[in-house]
C-alpha cells in the first residue's frame, strides 16, 4: 500500500503565510517539504486578508503598539511575546516580505503607505489596496516555487506521528508517507467547525486536532473571534474599514440599534458589534448601510474587492444583509518563543498555534505579522533540531462502507450545534449540550475513521475534536473575557 | 488462531479519550484495577447494578452483574432497585435503559463517546425530514415506520409519533406482520441489511423494497413511482461490523473447515446470511452454540468479543469468527474500556455522578410506548 516514502528534515504542513514562511526559512538549511491541502491560492485564509499588516509607525515608540495589542487581548496576552511580536515584525516585514520575497506595499511619499484600523492608537496598517493577504500571499508562493522546497499540493494531511513522519492522502484519496524529523504544522483557522466562517472552505482546525491526539497541550481554545459584518448569504467579509467610513448597522426597518450597546456604537469594538448582531438576527435580518459610504466618496475605487462581491441591487439599494461569522481563533497549539509545542519534534506556527500574542482577543491586523514573525522563528529552530527522519507507520484501512453524505451530515450537525451553543454567547447549559452531542459525534465518526483512508473523514473527526476542545475550554473558563462571552441560560 | 485471547486491536496510537477520563486513570496496572473497581462494588453494594453487554471486552464484562443484548439488559435495569446502573454498551442502549428505568435511577454510560455510528446514521431530524417527504406522495396512514431498537431514542419517540413501534433482532418478522396489518408499507429505521433479511423471511423479495437514502436529494433517490410500488422503505444505514463479513468469508471458511456450522447475525448483508448455515440474533447464536454437539464446529458473524466469549465458554466446542478479529471489532463497544469503568464506579462512591444519560422526558415517554407496542406484539 505504501507509495512514495521520501525523507526530510523538516515537513511543513499547510501553505498560508506561516507555513510559506517557515519553509523558506528552513530550506536555508535543511531538506524541506511543505504538503498543502490547498489546491489553489484561495484554499488558504493568507489569500483572503483584507487589511492588512500593522507594524510600528514611524512617529511612535513600540511599546505604544505592545499597549494595544495587549489591551485588546483583554490583558490576557503575554506581554514578552507581544514585545518580540512588535520588535522583530517591522524586520520581518523589511528584510523578509519585501526584500526577499518582493512583495510591494503602497507606499507614500516618505515610506509606506499606512492606516488605521480599530484598536490602534496610531496609522500603522501597510496594505497593497485592499487585498493585501493575496500580494502577500502570491508573493510567497512564487518565492516557494523558485526555492529548493519540494511542494505537495493538493494533499490532506491525516496523520502526524510521534518522533516524526507524516501521512497525506493525495488527490485520490491515495496514501502517501514521508519521513521527517521535524514537523511545522500550519494549517490556519478552524471555519468549518461553525460552518459560517470568513475562512476559505476546507478549514477544519487538522493542525490542532492532529496536534492535540498526538499529546500537545493546546490553549486558549474558547477565544473564537467572530467577525461582525460578513455578508449573510454569501460568506465574504465586509471590512471595517466600512464602517469606519460611515456605513452604518440597521434592523429590518432600517433602524440603528448599536446606538443602544456601546457609544461609539458602529465603531465599537468588533467583539461588541458582533454580539449585537448576533442578538439581533434572531428578530429578523440585520443590514448593512453602505449608503453613507458612496455618498462620500468614491465607493468603487475605495473598496474593489466589496464592490466587485455585491450585486448590483445591492450597490443600488446599498443594502447588504449581514450577520456574525466564526473568524479567528486566538488560541490553539500551545508554542513557545521559538515555535516549539510541548511535543518533541512538533512545532506549530499561524492560526494554529498559540504564541500568547493575542490572549483573550486579536488586534486587527496582526495575524499576519504573528505567522511572519514566527514562521521565521519556527523555520529556523525546526531545521536546526532536526534529526533523522524517521517513517511514519501505516494506516489501518479496510476501507470498510460508509454512506455518501454521511461527512457532509455530520458537519451540519455539528456546525449546528456549535453556531447554536458555542457561538457567541455560551450559558452553562447550551455548553453542556454541545459537549454531549459532541462527544456522541465523536464516539461515531471515530468508528469510521479506525478504518477508512478518507479526506473528508479525517477532516469531520478533527473539525469535530476541535468542537470539543473550543466547548471544554468555554465551559471551563465561567469569566466572560475578550472573545469569550458567557451568559446566563 | 487464539481463542482465549482478547484481541488487542488499539489501532490509535495515542492516547484518544481527551478531557473525558482524567489521567490518574489511565495506565493503571490490571491487578490493581481489578482491586479498585472490586472495592468500589463492595462500598456501593445495592446501590449499584453494572450491566455488561454482549459486545464488551472481558476485561470489562468480568465485572458486569449481568450480561446480555441491549433489550435484555434494559429489563435488567428496569427491574433492578438499584438507583445507579452503570451501563457498559453503547448511547442508544444506556438510553433505552434510562427510558425503562424509573426517575428516581440514574444511568451511567462509563464512557459518553461510545456511540453506535449505525444509531448516528439516522437522526430524528433527518427521518422527520424523510416522512414529511415520504407523506406529501402517499398517505400517512398507509406507512407504518419500524425503528429497531439500534436507534437514538428521540428516533423512537419520532416513530411512536407516526403511529410506529420498535423491534429487535429476534422480534423483526412478528414486527413486520404486525405493521403490515395496519397499513401497505414499512419504513424501516436504520438498518438496511435487518430489514432485507426480515422480509425475505416473510416470502417478499429485492422487488419489493427501496432503499431510502436520506442524502439523496429528493425521496431518498427514489421516483414517486418507485415509492409508490415498493412495500418496504429500508433507510439507507448499516452496522459496519456486521457489514464486513463477506461471502468469500464463509467460502473459505467452509474450504478448510468443511463440517463447520456458519451462523451470521441478520445485520449481515443478504447474501451473507443466504450463504450461512443459520443466522439468529445474539441470543439466538449464543442458544445454539451452547446446544450443539460437543466437538462441532462453529464459525460466528458478530462481533468478535461474543464469539470470544462463547469459544472460552464452550471449550467442548471448536468457536472461532467468520473472519479476522480486527474486522469483527465494534470501536464503538470498544471505547468503554475499564479505565472508564472505574472512573465512574469511584465517582458514585464519591457521590459524583459522571457520564448520566438522560433522555428528554417527552422524547421518553413517547419511545417507551414505541418500545411497548413491541411488545404487546
Ligand atoms: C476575510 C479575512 C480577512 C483577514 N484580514 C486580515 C488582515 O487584514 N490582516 C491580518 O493580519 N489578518 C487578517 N486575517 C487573518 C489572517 O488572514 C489569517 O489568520 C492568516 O492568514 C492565517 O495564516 P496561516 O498561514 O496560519 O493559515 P492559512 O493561510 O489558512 O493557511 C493554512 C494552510 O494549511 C493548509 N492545510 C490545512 N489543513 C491541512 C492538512 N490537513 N494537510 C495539508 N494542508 C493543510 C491549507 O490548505 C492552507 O494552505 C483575515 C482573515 C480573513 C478570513
Amino acid at each position: 500500500m505504501s507509495k512514495t516514502l521520501e525523507e526530510y528534515d523538516v515537513v511543513v504542513v499547510g501553505s498560508g503565510v506561516a507555513g510559506c514562511t517557515a519553509a523558506l526559512k528552513a530550506t536555508e538549511t535543511a531538506e524541506v517539504a511543505v504538503v498543502t491541502k490547498a489546491s489553489k491560492p484561495e484554499d488558504s485564509t493568507t489569500q483572503w486578508a483584507q487589511g492588512g499588516v500593522a507594524t510600528v509607525a514611524p512617529e511612535e515608540d513600540p511599546g505604544e503598539f505592545v499597549e494595544d495589542v495587549v489591551e485588546a487581548s483583554a490583558g490576557e496576552a503575554d506581554r514578552d511575546r507581544v514585545e518580540l511580536l512588535v520588535e522583530e515584525g517591522s524586520t520581518a516585514v523589511e528584510e523578509f516580505l519585501v526584500e526577499e520575497v518582493g512583495v510591494e506595499f503602497d507606499r507614500a511619499d516618505d515610506g509606506f503607505h499606512r492606516t488605521r484600523e480599530g484598536g490602534h492608537s496610531h496609522d500603522r496598517v501597510i496594505h497593497r489596496g485592499d487585498a493585501t493577504g493575496e500580494a502577500v500571499h502570491l508573493a510567497l508562493l512564487d518565492s516557494l516555487d523558485r526555492s529548493t522546497v519540494d511542494v505537495y499540493e493538493d494533499h490532506t494531511v491525516i496523520d502526524i506521528q510521534e518522533g516524526g513522519g507524516v501521512v497525506a492522502v493525495d488527490e485520490n484519496e491515495e496514501p502517501i508517507y514521508l519521513a521527517s524529523a521535524a514537523t511545522v504544522l500550519a494549517t490556519g483557522g478552524i471555519g468549518d467547525v461553525y460552518g459560517r466562517s470568513t475562512n476559505p472552505p476546507g478549514t477544519t482546525g487538522d493542525g490542532v486536532a492532529m496536534a492535540a491526539l498526538a499529546g500537545a497541550e493546546v490553549k486558549d481554545m474558547e477565544y473564537v473571534q467572530f467577525h461582525p459584518t460578513v455578508h449573510a448569504e454569501r460568506g465574504f467579509l465586509l471590512s471595517e474599514a466600512l464602517r469606519g467610513e460611515g456605513a452604518l448597522v440597521v434592523d429590518e426597518d432600517g433602524d440603528r440599534f448599536l446606538p443602544s450597546y456601546h457609544e461609539d456604537a458602529e465603531l465599537a469594538p468588533r467583539d461588541v458589534v458582533a454580539n449585537a448582531i448576533y442578538e439581533r438576527s434572531f428578530d429578523g435580518d440585520v443590514y448593512l448601510d453602505i449608503n453613507p459610504v458612496m455618498e462620500g466618496l468614491d465607493f468603487v475605487e475605495a473598496f474593489p474587492t466589496a464592490a466587485e462581491n455585491l450585486t448590483e441591487e445591492e450597490m443600488e439599494s446599498g443594502l447588504v444583509p449581514v450577520s456574525p461569522a466564526e473568524h479567528f481563533i486566538c488560541g490553539g497549539v500551545k508554542v513557545d518563543d521559538r515555535g516549539r509545542t510541548t511535543v518533541d519534534g512538533l512545532y506549530a506556527a499561524g492560526e494554529t498555534a498559540c504564541t500568547g500574542v493575542h490572549g483573550a482577543n486579536r488586534l486587527a491586523s496582526t495575524s499576519l505579522l504573528e505567522g511572519l514573525v514566527w514562521g521565521l522563528r519556527t523555520g529556523e529552530t525546526a531545521a536546526s533540531e532536526a534529526d533523522d527522519p524517521r517513517r511514519p507507520a501505516e494506516v489501518d484501512a479496510f476501507n470498510g462502507e460508509m454512506p455518501e453524505g454521511f461527512v457532509d451530515s455530520k458537519f451540519t450537525r455539528l456546525q449546528e450545534t456549535m453556531w447554536r451553543n458555542v457561538g457567541l454567547q455560551r450559558s452553562e447549559e447550551g455548553l453542556e449540550k454541545a459537549r454531549q452531542q459532541l462527544q456522541r459525534l465523536r464516539g461515531e465518526v471515530r468508528s469510521y475513521a479506525r478504518g477508512r483512508v478518507d479526506s473528508g473523514l479525517y477532516e469531520l473527526r478533527n473539525a469535530v475534536l476541535v468542537g470539543l476542545l473550543v466547548t471544554e475550554a468555554a465551559l471551563e473558563n465561567e469569566e466572560s473575557r475578550g472573545c469569550h462571552v458567557r451568559v446566563e441560560a | 488462531m487464539s481463542t482465549t485471547d482478547e484481541p488487542d486491536l488499539g489501532l490509535w496510537k495515542y492516547s484518544d479519550s481527551l478531557g473525558s477520563l482524567p489521567d490518574e486513570y489511565s495506565d493503571l496496572d490490571e491487578d490493581e484495577r481489578d482491586r479498585r473497581i472490586q472495592d468500589a462494588k463492595d462500598e456501593l453494594e445495592y446501590e449499584v447494578v453494572i450491566l455488561g453487554h454482549n459486545y464488551q471486552r472481558e476485561t470489562v464484562t468480568r465485572h458486569a452483574d449481568f450480561l446480555g443484548d441491549s433489550l435484555e439488559l434494559s429489563r435488567r435495569a428496569a427491574d433492578a432497585d438499584a438507583p445507579y446502573v452503570v451501563f457498559c454498551g453503547v448511547t442508544f442502549m444506556a438510553e433505552t435503559a434510562d427510558v425503562v428505568t424509573d426517575d428516581s435511577q440514574s444511568v451511567i454510560l462509563p464512557s459518553m463517546e461510545a456511540s453506535c455510528p449505525m444509531a448516528g446514521m439516522a437522526e430524528d431530524i433527518q427521518v422527520d425530514g424523510a416522512w414529511n417527504e415520504l407523506t406529501s406522495v402517499v398517505p400517512p396512514e398507509d406507512v407504518v415506520p419500524v425503528t429497531y431498537v439500534n436507534s437514538y431514542a428521540s428516533l423512537k419517540a419520532t416513530t411512536a409519533e407516526n403511529g410506529g413501534a420498535c423491534c429487535t433482532s429476534s422480534n423483526a418478522t412478528e414486527v413486520f406482520e404486525w405493521a403490515l396489518d395496519r397499513g401497505e408499507k414499512i419504513l424501516f429505521t436504520p438498518d438496511r441489511h435487518l430489514a432485507d433479511n426480515t422480509l425475505h423471511d416473510l416470502g417478499y423479495t429485492e422487488d419489493d423494497y427501496v432503499i431510502w437514502d436520506p442524502w439523496k436529494p429528493e425521496l431518498g433517490g427514489n421516483k414517486e413511482e418507485e415509492i409508490e410500488d415498493a412495500t418496504f422503505l429500508l433507510w439507507e444505514g448499516f452496522c459496519q461490523v456486521h457489514e464486513r463479513f463477506t461471502v468469500e468469508d464463509v467460502e473459505t471458511t467452509r474450504e478448510r473447515d468443511p463440517d463447520v456450522n456458519v451462523i451470521v447475525h441478520p445485520e449481515c448483508r443478504r447474501e451473507v446470511v443466504e450463504a450461512a448455515d443459520i443466522s439468529g440474533s445474539t441470543s439466538e447464536i449464543i442458544d445454539e452454540v451452547e446446544s450443539a454437539e460437543p466437538g462441532s464446529s462453529w464459525a460466528i458473524g458478530t462481533e468478535i468479543h461474543l464469539t470470544k466469549r462463547l469459544a472460552r465458554e464452550n471449550p467442548d466446542k471448536d468457536v472461532y469468527g467468520l473472519c479476522a478479529d480486527e474486522c469483527s471489532d465494534c470501536n464503538a463497544m470498544r471505547q468503554i474500556d475499564p479505565d472508564f469503568l472505574l472512573y465512574a464506579l469511584e465517582s458514585l462512591v464519591d457521590g459524583d455522578v459522571v457520564n448520566e444519560i438522560e433522555v428528554d422526558e417527552d422524547d421518553a415517554e413517547k419511545a417507551e410506548t414505541a418500545i411497548q407496542r413491541m411488545f404487546d406484539v
